[in-house]
């Protein structure tokens, strides 16, 4: 009885040991290649938001935009300029978002146990970059902070990431208000890319009750030509009036939806 | 514009003079774009300025604005959104008050360029002085659009007086 074999088909001979190592090896590096793969992708997916930002960041600060009419009006912009603010902390409060944007956001009272009880303005000997500050021919100072996160977050009480996100948000704009609070006739604008997230707005009011500085937060901030803006409030505008002309489908009579029913079989 | 020089409708080329005709595509822009400058050309406003509680602000309304350049300046509490006024049926009186603003000289020029706007056109552009003169002009509103914008939340929405304890 003879013992089937594998054959090559190029040499139609036996397959020798080099052939299985040979095979061995490159499944190895087709695996090797699809989880550096994978790992590309995650990393790309991950850094997307991130990436987002900064494209934004780039956009607003562009020689032509906002350098521009800052000029216009007599005042100077310094992008990216160090910020040595007093060490303050405060005791931290958190919110949910559970039904998203529309359903604005709520205090959380019962936050993550890994969420930190007070916010640092900054570590021991840090400093804060923001993304801009206004000098204008008066004098006065505009801190300016560019955000292009989505609007569209969805979290529940108790949320490990909302926590560490709300957490690392509010800890910056407390050194720029801990900064405006410092000095005299400084305030501060959020500018955002969309709509600024109700979290977000929440945790800036908070701050506000604590000093008595002023803060602005623009929608839409310079974001004529940022396509990305555009590309993912455009998907929000679509199925927000598709929701709205239509109603969830399973809100619809079947027979309206979908004709006669037909998932009732009868004898 | 959405910008610190905000007018709605406007793009963001007008601060340079007549925009290229791709930002104004259809005939709805070009007749805001005649409407905006021939109003700060005359010192008059273009547009409208509305403040809303954040929790009275519809959703859709928020989507709309950014959709359709309409700016926003917020605060914590409050959203003051600007709309552009209504387009007058026949624009001839406004085009007439900002033609009197200009230097004679440019006079004829202006009046073609806004009659050319209203009529769907985009003109050639302008000679330079003309050009400087009608982006200086929508700066000047845009600025103070935005300073009227933002004066309008933050008197709805105050900063507390009363500091409240760290």
């Amino acid at each position: 009885m003879s013992t089937p074999t594998l054959t090559a088909p190029a040499s139609g001979g036996r397959l020798g040991p080099w052939f299985v190592l040979a095979l061995v090896a490159l499944m190895a590096a087709l695996t090797a290649a699809g989880t550096r793969s994978r790992v590309r992708e995650r990393e790309r997916t991950r850094e997307a938001p991130k990436e987002r930002g900064l494209h934004y960041e780039d956009h607003v600060l562009a020689a032509t935009n906002l350098p521009r009419t800052v000029a216009l009006e007599g005042g100077t912009l310094r992008s990216y300029p160090l910020l040595y603010v007093p060490q303050t902390t405060l005791p931290a409060r958190y919110y949910k978002s559970p039904t998203g944007y529309a359903g604005g956001a709520r205090r959380d009272r019962k936050p993550h146990p890994s969420a930190p009880k007070r916010w640092s303005a900054i570590d021991v000997g840090g400093y804060r970059i923001p993304d801009a500050i206004e000098t204008r021919a008066d004098g006065s100072q505009v801190l300016y902070e560019l955000k292009c996160p989505s609007p569209w977050l969805v979290f529940d009480k108790g949320n490990p990431w909302a926590g560490h996100m709300q957490a690392a948000f509010a800890s910056q704009a407390l050194a720029y208000f801990a900064w405006a609070e410092a000095g005299p006739r400084r305030s501060i604008v959020y500018g955002y890319c969309g709509l600024a997230a109700p979290w977000a707005v929440a945790i800036l009011g908070y701050l506000r009750s604590r000093f008595q500085v002023q803060v602005e937060i623009r929608p839409g901030f310079r974001a004529t030509g940022f396509l990305p803006a555009n590309g993912f409030m455009g998907r929000v505008v679509q199925e927000t009036l598709t929701s709205a002309a239509l109603g969830a489908i399973g809100d619809l009579a079947p027979e309206q939806a979908l004709g006669a029913t037909y998932d009732v079989l009868k004898d | 514009m959405h910008s610190l020089a905000a007018l709605p409708v406007v793009p963001f080329s007008a601060l340079e003079g007549v925009p290229p005709a791709h930002d104004l595509p259809t005939l709805a822009a070009r007749r805001r774009y005649a409407q905006a400058l021939a109003a700060a050309l005359a010192s008059e406003r273009s547009y409208e300025i509305t403040v809303r509680r954040r929790k009275d602000m519809p959703l859709l309304l928020e989507l709309r604005a950014l959709q359709e350049d309409w700016p926003m300046v917020g605060t914590p509490g409050v959203v003051a959104l600007m709309q552009p006024a209504p387009l007058p049926e026949d624009p001839a009186d406004l085009f007439a008050r900002a033609v009197a603003a200009v230097p004679g000289e440019w006079a004829g020029v202006v009046q073609g360029v806004l009659d050319g706007l209203w009529a769907g056109d985009v003109p050639e552009v302008p000679s330079a002085d003309v050009q400087a003169l009608l982006g200086e002009a929508l700066t000047r509103a845009g600025l103070q659009a935005s300073r009227e914008a933002s004066e309008a939340a933050h008197a709805a929405d105050p900063v507390p007086r009363r500091r409240l304890a760290r």
